[in-house]
């Protein structure tokens, strides 16, 4: 069974398709990472399926809980790692948050403002966001974009555990971030061209 | 000839005279303490429905169509005028309260408008993607961005309640307030009493900004340990 499914979708801004005629599936327990050139429509894919935006033409279908790292951080600034993994768990899974944030790296910042955070640990503080919610269907966009091979292997490791089992759609540039999680890959068109590459 | 005359402006020693006398009288804190208190809630009414008509207007279009237009003129509308026509309508005991909340609630809606306006949409549509309560919401993502909009509408509001609620208060001379006080100086030409009476408004207006300054820091800080 699909959990995310997506036939013939299209997304237009103004007189322009971002995105046209596209058909996807994310099996349960499954992972797909979606490449392109840029502008090719990626984060409006995304976008698509977290129901950021509706389509203009075709189906979306996602579950109704899903999580999300986005292409830009989206934490924060003034609270700390903790605090940011609150607005989302509250109080009740504080030793998970600290347990994750461990795993990540990030144990020796307790109580600094994620302001103070290099780009690098607050990718980091996104994805312990993302993990930590309750949710059916986890869609990353550029998960590991600023940080070193050693942290992105450890951040795919945590990852790989907690997503165990729900299905995972992701952006990426590099189809090395891609078996880093074991997706499939799916290539988009350049913004010019129509219709769905497969993987080479 | 009247110039270097006491009966047209006082000396700064009399003024400090005046001021002396007047702080020394149980009666002039009473006084204060009645005009502060009719004042602050104009102010407070008008932070509190501001604050929730600025909110209602974000969400409809309508309602925002269908009172910028009133707050614009009530913008323009001088405060004697408001305060003779208030008199029509509530008693002269409460015509400062009602003034001050017809001065400060545009600015305040005005403030918490541009506040909500201003909101990074991009962390709205976090929470909305996470499904934050709502509760949590306003406190981790709402208000931290709204304080400082709050907080200098807040403090403008504040002076021009101090302002017109005085004004208002010598137009409708309520028994025992400031406004009185300052009636019976311009009756009696004592314009050593004025300027110390002056002095008096000029520091509530300063400890009352300095209060609201420094609970609206508490805030801050309270919201960065969340």
């Amino acid at each position: 069974m699909s959990a995310i499914v997506l036939h013939q979708a299209g997304r237009r801004y103004g007189g322009r398709w971002a995105l046209r005629g596209l058909d996807l599936r994310v099996p349960e327990g499954g992972a797909v990472c979606v490449m392109g050139p840029s502008g090719c429509g990626k984060t409006t894919l995304l976008r698509l399926v977290l129901g950021l935006e509706r389509p203009d033409e075709g189906r979306v279908e996602a579950p109704g809980r899903l999580s999300a790292v986005f292409q830009e951080d989206r934490l924060l600034e003034h609270l700390t790692a903790e605090g940011n993994l609150r607005l989302v768990t509250g109080r009740r899974r504080d030793t998970a948050a600290a347990e994750l944030l461990a795993e990540l790296g990030l144990s020796d910042e307790p109580g600094k403002p994620v302001s103070s955070f290099s780009g690098g640990m607050k990718r980091r503080v996104a994805i312990a966001r993302a993990l930590l919610a309750d949710y059916d269907a986890l869609l990353l966009d550029e998960p590991f974009k600023g940080l070193d091979a050693d942290t992105r292997e450890r951040t795919a490791g945590a990852i790989l555990r907690l997503n165990a089992g729900r299905a995972l759609l992701m952006v990426a540039h590099d189809p090395g971030e891609a078996r880093l999680l074991g997706a499939d890959i799916v290539r988009l068109p350049p913004p010019a061209e129509g219709g769905l590459k497969p993987a080479g | 000839m009247a110039v270097g005359h006491e009966f047209l402006l006082a000396s700064p020693l009399s003024v400090l005279r005046a001021l002396a006398r007047l702080l020394s009288q149980p009666a002039t804190y009473l006084t204060a303490l009645r005009s502060a208190g009719r004042i602050l809630l104009g102010f407070l009414s008008a932070f509190a429905l501001g604050v929730a008509l600025a909110a209602l207007c974000r969400r409809s279009p309508l309602v925002s169509a269908l009172v910028s237009p009133l707050l614009s003129a009530a913008r323009a509308v001088p405060v004697a005028s408001f305060a003779i026509l208030a008199i029509l309508l509530v008693s002269s005991g409460w015509l400062s309260t009602f003034v001050c909340f017809v001065i400060g609630f545009p600015v305040l809606f005005g403030n918490t408008l541009e506040g909500l306006q201003r909101r990074d949409r991009a962390l709205s549509e976090m929470a909305r993607v996470f499904r934050a309560p709502w509760g949590r919401r306003l406190l981790y993502v709402d208000l931290p961005q709204l304080l400082p909009f709050l907080r200098a509408g807040a403090v403008t509001a504040l002076g021009l309640c101090w302002k017109s609620g005085v004004a208002a208060e010598v137009i409708g001379i309520p028994r025992g307030t400031i406004g009185e006080a300052l009636y019976s100086v311009k009756v009696n030409y004592n314009t050593a009493d004025l300027f110390a009476w002056t002095v008096i408004i000029v520091l509530l207006n300063a400890l009352t900004a300095f209060l609201l300054r420094r609970g609206a820091a508490l805030l801050s800080g309270r919201l960065a340990r969340l």
